[in-house]
């Protein structure tokens, strides 16, 4: 177990160090020079030459990389050329906004999944069935931009109902500060349950074919003890590892559900920043997502040996 | 001990003829068995003879206004109804699913030959490139795509070309993985020990004998993926970074500067974002039966 551990720490590493490669190329392959488009976009540099020193941009490109790593290893990750505040404060300080978006996303997203998921095995081909994996594809296909637009325009216009515009912190009203919360968060969760129930579904048809629950059955127990005691915990096995992926997926779409229902998180601040060509943050908050994303693929990695012994041994 | 043989001359039971007399016959019982499938194919093929077709199908060109009309309700004239500047919204629907159809085919095949190329290389020569290149796709996939899509088209700035680039790079990361877990199950058959043996160049192998042999999943991966790229494309549009605005976007036409006039006009929220619910419904059906169909082992993925 501790030489899977060791490995899989190890690997972490080239990955971590390819994800510093792409943000910094990502920022450098402006055509043209990016004071000059600063310049003219946001009129940011009146002096281009102090400027690009400013942003390092003089010396060789190695050299600007090693710096800038050098930087973000101290804790560094640059000023914000629109607030003129440090990128790594104002990171912080959007942060829990968008984990509390994504966390609920992904409650959302697991108690809709696996239970419809195990039904869906369970009553194969019946019409449960066939509206779960509808259900599923409706989630996969639909958009979630569209979906949050149509939650906002149709009851404005059948009932004259808006969420609210204005973000309200958790010290102002924290019931309030939770339910606005809600909506944004299920309607994020949808595209990463149906991916879940998917898989759910297929594993649990794979497992409820094996020979021990077929042992289980014939022992007379219970359907819902073979079900969820015996079939299910081998079935959650696989699901576990694509939670990671999921979580990835949920992070990007933060940006559009922040965006539209004007939760200042850290999508919709990467979403301005963009807008205002402020490179720097955009720099920043691209490593950060990247390195947690990493750091809880590696947590999931880890649980799945933990959970199952076969990866250990391979 | 003595077994008694039965005799031949029983009647053969009756079951239904498992030999299609005509590809029409096979193509109407391939219907049956996976109608998901073929409700997807049908709208599938639907959608790219609206592409094809939009000049004829489209009464109007996509960026004519008239302005007396403006955020009228569906009608005689204009099926869907008109927007804020008085457009069709069913002929930019129409012309959309060009729009839609091009940048999304492109990208995919892009996307697929340069992940053809990362995952037969890495998975056949194995060693520490594939390591290395297997880290680099990892570091690649862990960025949310949208965050990293916008971040490329806000840096290497709007327009078609650059939006098939960027997600044709997308499809390449994740569908090299596909491809690779393909080459390194192909790789162990002993023909190609043969093939080596014999003298086989490694081109001639990856060529002659590997790449034949993922055509598979490489084509059921590229038509799910298909499905997943016409949502990414109208996700950027959305938000702006994707298809510039002459042309018609579905992601565009839900943009979020046509909101205001959303509330007196809902009509303008709907039909596009029912049109790409559609066309990614269509291509992912279409991808589940032919994975079904031609490789069940991967089913669940």
């Amino acid at each position: 177990m501790r030489q899977y551990v060791i490995k899989r720490l190890l690997l972490v590493l080239p990955t971590l160090f390819f994800i510093t490669l792409i943000v910094f190329i990502l920022t450098r392959i402006i055509p043209g020079d990016v004071v000059q488009m600063m310049f003219q976009e946001q009129g940011y540099a009146e002096d281009l030459a102090a400027m690009r020193a400013l942003l390092g941009l003089d010396r060789p490109l190695h050299v600007q990389y090693i710096r800038w790593v050098g930087n973000v290893l101290g804790g560094d990750l640059g000023t914000s050329l629109w607030t003129k505040n440090p990128v790594l404060e104002e990171i912080l300080y959007r942060f829990p906004i968008t984990l509390k978006l994504g966390f609920l996303a992904m409650v959302f997203a697991l108690s809709m999944a696996m239970p419809i998921g195990v039904l869906s095995a369970v009553r194969q081909d019946t019409f449960q069935d066939y509206m779960a994996r509808s259900f599923a594809i409706g989630g996969l296909s639909i958009p979630n931009f569209w979906l949050a637009t149509i939650a906002i325009v149709l009851p404005a216009y059948y009932f004259g109902w808006t969420p609210p515009i204005q973000f309200i912190p958790f010290a102002t009203n924290p019931w309030g500060h939770v339910l606005q919360f809600l909506l944004p968060a299920f309607i994020l969760g949808l595209a990463a349950g149906a991916s879940v129930m998917r898989l759910t579904r297929a594993m649990m048809l794979e497992v409820l074919r094996q020979d021990y629950v077929r042992t289980a059955w014939s022992k007379g127990l219970r359907e819902r003890v073979v079900v969820l005691k015996h079939a299910l915990r081998n079935a959650i096995i696989p699901v576990i590892t694509i939670l990671g992926i999921q979580l990835a997926q949920v992070a990007g779409g933060t940006v559009i559900m922040e965006s539209i229902f004007g939760l200042p998180g850290m999508g919709k601040f990467l979403f301005d920043a963009l807008l205002q060509r402020d490179y720097p943050v955009v720099q920043g908050v691209n490593l950060i997502l990247a390195s947690i994303i990493v750091i809880i693929n590696l947590v999931t990695d880890l649980t799945y040996a933990l959970i199952d012994p076969r990866i250990r041994y391979r | 001990m003595v077994q008694r043989v039965e005799p031949i001359s029983r009647p053969a039971p009756a079951v239904l003829s498992s030999v299609p007399r005509s590809w029409l016959h096979c193509l109407f019982r391939l219907m049956r068995r996976k109608p998901l499938g073929a409700f997807g194919a049908v709208i599938t093929l639907a959608m790219l003879l609206m592409a094809m077709f939009a000049e004829y199908i489209a009464p109007f060109h996509y960026n004519e206004t008239h302005m007396r009309d403006r955020l009228k309700p569906s009608s005689l004239t204009y099926i869907l109804g008109t927007d804020n500047l008085g457009r069709d919204i069913f002929s930019r629907i129409v012309y959309g699913a060009r729009v839609s159809m091009i940048v999304s085919l492109s990208a995919v095949l892009l996307g697929t030959i340069l992940a053809t190329v990362v995952g037969t290389v890495s998975g056949y020569f194995g060693g520490a490139l594939d390591i290395l290149m297997q880290r680099a796709v990892d570091a690649w996939m862990a960025f949310p795509w949208l965050i990293v899509l916008l971040s490329l088209m806000s840096i290497v700035g709007p327009g078609i070309v650059n939006l098939t680039i960027a997600l044709g790079v997308l499809v390449a990361a994740s569908t090299s993985r596909v491809i690779r877990s393909a080459t390194l199950s192909v790789k162990e058959h002993t023909y190609i020990e043969a093939a080596r043996a014999v003298g086989a160049t490694h081109a001639r192998i990856l060529l002659r004998y590997i790449l034949p042999n993922v055509m598979a999943p490489i084509i059921i991966t590229a038509t799910i993926t298909l499905g997943f790229i016409i949502l990414a494309e109208s996700a950027l549009s959305f938000l702006g970074f994707g298809v510039p605005p002459p042309y018609p976007s579905w992601g565009l036409m839900l943009n979020g500067s046509g909101r205001v006039f959303m509330l007196r006009a809902p009509w303008m929220a709907m039909w596009a974002g029912v049109a790409v619910s559609l066309a990614v419904f269509g291509f992912n059906m279409l991808g589940d039966a032919l994975r079904d169909v031609l490789d069940p082992r991967l089913r669940g993925s």
